[in-house]
C-alpha cells in the first residue's frame, strides 16, 4: 500500500486507530477460521459512519480494496482478506445508541457486543434474540453480515427475522438508509437482501433491531440416548408433533467424552451414546403439558433418562456442555476445523452414520454437536495441521461431508456464511445461472468488486477440488 | 404494437393453448386483450427468453388478485400469466415444509397442508389468490400477526429471469446461508425483476385451540391501545381493528395455540375490552374488506407506523377517511377514501409525515397514481432500487413501469 493511502487513512481515524506494523496487523491474518489467512495491508478502527465513508473514498482513490470486521469470531473466512485489502474493523462504533422498549426495538452501532445488548434491555422485560455461540464476543454488525444464529433461532428465527433497519455505507462511499424501524418499507427487501451478504454489498454503521419480550417461563430438559440416530428420531418426532421448542440440541458420545474430561464437564455420563439438550419457553401454564408429551417422545425412542433441570442452576449446568463444547475439543488436538452444513430434518440420523463412516474412514478424530432442531449439524474434526498427510484427509472429509448433506436434499452452510471457505463448493448446491442472478445484485451495490472481494463467488483461477492450496491451505504451519 | 410474427413464436415458446384473446382487461386504464400463460417452467423460460428476443413487455400476473397493486403498466404488450404452473410439488410432513409451483392456488395448497396436518402460514386475501402472485406481492391477511410475513415463511424460489434464465436461491432446509438471500429479494418486488415458478415454504403447526371473539369500542385511541395490548399476548394469531367513519370501532381477535394458553389468554382479554365470541366468518369477513376498501374508484393506502404513533396516527384520519382497518399489532393501519372524498393523498402524506409512517397506494383510480408514486416517498435508497432493476431486466421487459420509481 502506498505512504499516501497510509497517510490519509491515520488521518481520517487517528493514528491509535490505524495499524500497520506487522506485529499488529499479525492479529488480523484470520478470523475464527485459522486454515486461511492473509495478513491485511493495514487496519483501521473508524468511530463514526463519516470516518467509514471517508476510509471507503480514501480506498477507492487508491485502488485499494477494503474488508468489513465486527469481532473476527466468524467461522468462514470472511473477514480475512482474500488479496490486497484495508481491513475496516468496526469495534470502536460499540454505542447502543436508543432503546425504544414501547415500540420494541433498539438502535446500536456495529460494533455492539451481542450479549451486551440482552444485558442493557434485560431490565426493560426484553431481549436481542439471535444468540450465536460466539455471542459473549461477537458483534451485531458482524451478526448481520453472516445472519447469524445460535441455538434458540428453532423458535426465534435468525438475524435476518430481527433486523428493522439498516444504515449501509456503499461501496463507492455513499450512504443509504434501507428499511424502517416500523418494518413495511416500500420498495425491495433491502434490508433482508443485506443481511447475510457477508460484508460484500457494503459496511453497516448502524442498524435497528428488534427487541423481544423475555420469556415467562422456560423448561429445560436434558435426555440420554443410547445413540445419535435414536436422539435425532427423537428430535424429528417432536417438529412432527407441531411443539416448536425453543431449542433443541444434540450432543454425540464423542463430544460427550471431550466434554467430561475437560474444565467444562458437566456430570453428563459419559456412556451415554448422545444426549439431547430439549429447551422449552414460553407461557407458565403451557409448559408441564409440553414436558410431559417431550418426555414420552424420549421415552419412546429409547431414552433412559429425561433429567428436568429444576433450576437456573442447573439449567446453567446443561447447557455448559453444549457451550463448551468447542473448547474441550481444543484439547484433542492442536487444530479444530468447524463444519456447518443443514439437512432436512427427517434425514439427521442417516446423515450423521455416514458423516461419522467418513471420519472413520479417513481417520479422523471427527465430533458432533449441532442444532438438531433445525438440522444445522455441525460435524468438528480435531487434527494436527502440521502433519500434511492428515491435513489433506481433514479436507477429502470436509468435502465428502459436505457432499452428503447436498446429496440428502440439504445445503453446504446454515449459520457460518461461504466465505472463503466453501466457495469452491457453492457450485455443490448452485448453477452457474444461479449464481449469476447473485452476481447481479453483487454488481448493484459494488459494480467494481471492491468490497470484501473473493468471497461467495467460486475463483475463476482455481479449483479447488484439483488444487487444494487454492483454499489457502499451505499457511504457515502452526508452531 | 406486437407484430404477427412475435405472437407466433412466443406462443411456440408458451405451448399448445397459450395464447389466448380475451375481452379487455383494463389495469389502471392499460388496455390488455391477450395472455400468454405458459404451460411449464421450461415453457416460461423459454417464452421469457423469446420475449427478450423480440423486446415485447409483459405485464405479469398470477390469479389476479392484487393486479390493482404498482403504478400503471408502461409499454407491456401482453398478460403472462402463470396460473398454468401450479401443483403441489412436494410436502414433507415430517419436516413441516412444502414446495408448490407459482400458479397454485393458496386455498389448495392450504387444504393440502391441512390434511398433512400443518397450516399453510399465508392468508392474503383474494379468492384466486396463487403463491407466485402473493409472494411477488408480499401480500399478507389478518393472521400475518402469527404467521409471520411472507419473507419469514419463504425457505427457498425458482424464479425465470428476464432473459430466460431458470434460477433457484435458498432451498428446502429451515436454515440456510448458502449464497445471497434473494428469497428476500425476489418477495415483495412485483415480478420486476424474475417471474416467480415455484417456492419452497415453511408450514406451521395446527394449533389445538383456537378462539374467535369480538368487541365493540367507542373510542378509536382506547381501541387501537388495547389492539396493541392484546396483539402481545402468547396466542395472539389475529387482532383487527375496523371502523366506518362515524360507527363505533370492531376489535375481532384470534387466538390461536395450546389450550391452556388460549384459555389464559381468553381470560386476560375480559379486562381489555367487552369481548364476546364472534361468528365464525368474522375474520373472513375483514380479510375480504382489506382487499376491496374503500370500493370502486375509492383510494386505499397501507400504511406502517410504530406501535407508540399508531393511535395518534388514526386519530389523524379517523375524521377523514371513510373506512379504517389497523392491525395494531404489526403498526398497520389501511385507509380508504371514497371516490367522492378529494384529498385523500396529501392527507394521508401529511399524517404519515407527522408521526414518521411510511405509506404505499394499495388501489386508486389511474388518475390518481399519475400523480404519485404509489410506493411513496422512496427514501435514499432508489439508486439502488434502479441499479438492481437494471442488473435484472436490463431492457424493462417485466412489469415495466409498475415498481418503485416507476421502473
Amino acid at each position: 500500500m502506498t505512504p499516501e493511502l497510509l497517510s490519509e487513512l491515520r488521518a481520517i481515524v487517528s493514528a491509535e486507530g490505524c495499524r500497520s506494523a506487522p506485529d499488529e496487523l499479525l492479529v488480523y491474518e484470520c478470523d475464527g477460521l485459522t486454515l486461511h489467512s492473509r495478513l491485511p495491508e493495514a487496519v483501521v478502527l473508524p468511530r463514526s459512519r463519516e470516518e467509514v465513508q471517508a476510509v471507503v473514498r480514501a480506498c477507492r482513490k487508491a485502488d485499494m480494496a477494503f474488508v468489513p470486521r465486527g469481532a473476527g469470531t466468524g467461522l468462514s473466512g470472511g473477514a480475512t482478506p482474500s488479496g490486497p485489502a484495508v481491513v475496516i474493523e468496526c469495534s470502536r462504533m460499540n454505542r447502543i445508541l436508543e432503546v425504544q422498549a414501547e415500540d420494541r426495538y433498539a438502535v446500536v452501532q456495529p460494533g455492539v457486543v451481542n450479549v451486551m445488548l440482552s444485558q442493557a434491555v434485560e431490565s426493560l422485560g426484553l431481549f436481542y434474540a439471535p444468540d450465536p455461540s460466539s455471542q459473549l464476543v461477537c458483534t451485531i454488525g458482524g451478526n448481520i453480515a453472516e445472519n447469524a444464529g445460535g441455538p434458540h433461532t428453532l423458535k426465534y428465527g435468525t438475524t435476518t427475522n430481527h433486523v428493522l433497519a439498516l444504515e449501509l455505507v456503499l461501496p463507492d462511499g455513499e450512504v443509504v438508509m434501507l428499511g424502517s424501524p416500523a418494518g413495511f418499507a416500500p420498495g425491495y427487501d433491502l434490508v433482508g437482501t443485506v443481511v447475510g451478504s457477508e460484508g460484500t454489498l457494503g459496511i453497516v454503521t448502524c442498524a435497528w433491531v428488534r427487541l423481544s419480550p423475555l420469556p415467562e417461563s422456560i423448561e429445560t430438559l436434558l435426555a440420554i440416548f443410547p445413540d445419535v440416530v435414536t436422539a435425532c428420531r427423537t428430535v424429528g418426532k417432536i417438529i412432527e408433533s407441531g411443539l416448536v421448542p425453543a431449542a433443541l440440541e444434540i450432543i454425540d458420545q464423542r463430544t460427550i467424552a471431550a466434554v467430561e474430561a475437560s474444565v467444562y464437564a458437566a456430570g453428563l455420563p459419559t456412556d451415554a451414546g448422545a444426549i439431547l439438550i430439549i429447551e422449552l419457553d414460553g407461557p407458565a401454564v403451557s409448559l408441564p403439558p409440553q414436558v410431559e408429551r417431550i418426555r414420552e417422545m424420549a421415552s419412546s425412542e429409547g431414552a433412559s433418562r429425561v433429567e428436568r433441570a429444576a433450576d437456573d442452576d442447573e439449567r446453567k449446568r446443561f447447557w455448559k456442555a453444549r457451550k463448551g463444547a468447542f473448547g474441550a475439543m481444543g484439547r484433542l488436538a492442536p487444530d479444530l476445523y468447524v463444519h456447518d452444513a443443514v439437512v432436512p430434518r427427517a434425514r439427521m440420523p442417516e446423515v450423521l452414520t455416514r458423516i461419522c463412516e467418513i471420519g472413520d474412514r479417513h481417520g479422523l478424530i471427527l465430533c458432533n454437536v449441532f442444532h438438531a432442531g433445525d438440522g444445522n449439524l455441525h460435524p468438528n474434526i480435531a487434527f494436527d495441521r502440521r502433519d500434511p498427510d492428515e491435513l489433506a484427509r481433514v479436507m477429502q472429509a470436509g468435502e465428502e461431508i459436505l457432499r452428503t448433506c447436498v446429496e440428502a436434499g440439504g445445503v453446504i452452510t446454515g449459520e457460518h456464511g461461504i466465505g472463503s471457505e466453501k466457495k469452491e463448493y457453492i457450485h455443490l448446491v448452485f448453477s452457474e445461472v444461479d449464481l449469476e442472478a447473485m452476481k447481479r445484485l453483487r454488481a448493484a451495490f459494488d459494480p467494481d468488486g471492491v468490497c470484501n472481494p473473493g468471497k461467495l463467488f467460486p475463483s475463476t483461477r482455481f479449483c479447488a477440488e484439483a488444487n487444494p492450496k487454492a483454499r489457502g491451505y499451505d499457511r504457515v504451519p502452526f508452531e | 404494437m406486437i407484430s404477427t410474427e412475435a405472437l407466433e413464436q412466443l406462443a411456440a415458446a408458451a405451448g399448445e393453448g397459450s395464447l389466448v384473446s380475451h375481452e379487455t382487461v383494463l389495469v389502471d386504464d392499460v388496455p390488455f386483450t391477450v395472455t400468454l400463460s405458459p404451460e411449464s417452467p421450461e415453457a416460461l423460460g423459454r417464452t421469457l427468453s423469446t420475449l427478450d428476443a423480440c423486446g415485447v413487455g409483459v405485464l405479469v400476473r398470477g390469479g389476479g388478485s392484487h393486479l390493482g397493486f404498482g403504478n400503471p403498466p408502461r409499454g407491456a404488450e401482453l398478460m403472462l400469466s402463470t396460473q398454468r404452473i401450479a401443483g403441489v410439488l412436494e410436502l414433507d410432513a415430517g419436516d413441516g415444509v412444502c414446495r408448490a409451483a407459482a400458479g397454485t392456488t393458496l386455498t389448495s395448497l392450504r387444504a393440502e397442508a391441512n390434511a398433512s396436518g400443518w397450516e399453510l402460514p399465508l392468508d392474503a386475501p383474494g379468492a384466486g389468490a396463487t403463491v407466485g402472485g402473493v409472494l411477488a406481492a408480499a401480500a399478507i391477511g389478518p393472521r400475518a400477526l402469527g404467521y409471520g410475513l411472507p419473507r419469514d415463511n419463504v425457505l427457498g424460489i425458482e424464479v425465470a429471469l428476464a432473459n430466460g434464465d431458470r434460477t433457484h436461491c435458498g432451498g428446502r432446509v429451515v436454515k440456510n446461508v448458502t449464497g445471497y438471500d434473494l428469497n428476500k429479494l425476489y418477495t415483495g418486488s412485483l415480478g420486476s425483476l424474475g417471474v416467480i415458478e415455484a417456492a419452497w415454504l415453511r408450514l406451521r403447526p395446527m394449533p389445538a385451540a383456537v378462539r374467535l371473539c369480538e368487541a365493540r369500542l367507542k373510542s378509536l385511541p382506547q381501541a387501537v391501545s388495547a389492539g396493541i395490548e392484546i396483539s402481545r399476548v402468547a396466542s395472539a394469531r389475529a387482532v383487527v381493528l375496523h371502523q366506518l367513519r362515524g360507527e363505533d370501532v370492531r376489535l375481532v381477535v384470534e387466538l390461536a395455540g395450546d389450550e391452556p394458553t388460549v384459555c389464559r389468554d381468553e381470560r386476560a382479554l375480559a379486562s381489555t375490552a367487552p369481548f364476546v365470541a364472534a361468528a365464525p366468518e368474522a375474520l373472513d369477513d375483514l380479510r375480504r374488506r382489506q382487499a376491496v376498501l374503500p370500493g370502486d374508484a375509492g383510494t386505499r393506502f397501507r400504511l406502517a407506523a410504530l406501535p407508540s404513533r399508531l393511535g395518534p396516527l388514526a386519530n389523524s384520519l379517523v375524521d377523514h377517511a371513510s373506512e379504517l382497518l389497523i392491525q395494531p399489532g404489526l403498526g398497520l393501519l389501511y385507509a380508504g377514501f371514497a371516490a367522492s372524498e378529494a384529498g385523500g393523498l396529501e392527507r394521508v402524506a401529511r399524517a404519515g409525515s407527522s408521526v414518521g409512517a411510511s405509506w404505499v397506494l394499495e388501489a386508486a383510480p389511474a388518475s390518481v397514481k399519475r400523480e404519485c408514486d404509489v410506493f411513496g416517498d422512496d427514501g435514499t435508497a432508489l439508486a439502488l432500487t434502479r441499479a438492481l432493476k437494471q442488473r435484472f431486466d436490463p431492457a424493462g421487459r417485466l412489469n415495466p413501469g409498475r415498481f418503485m420509481g416507476r421502473l
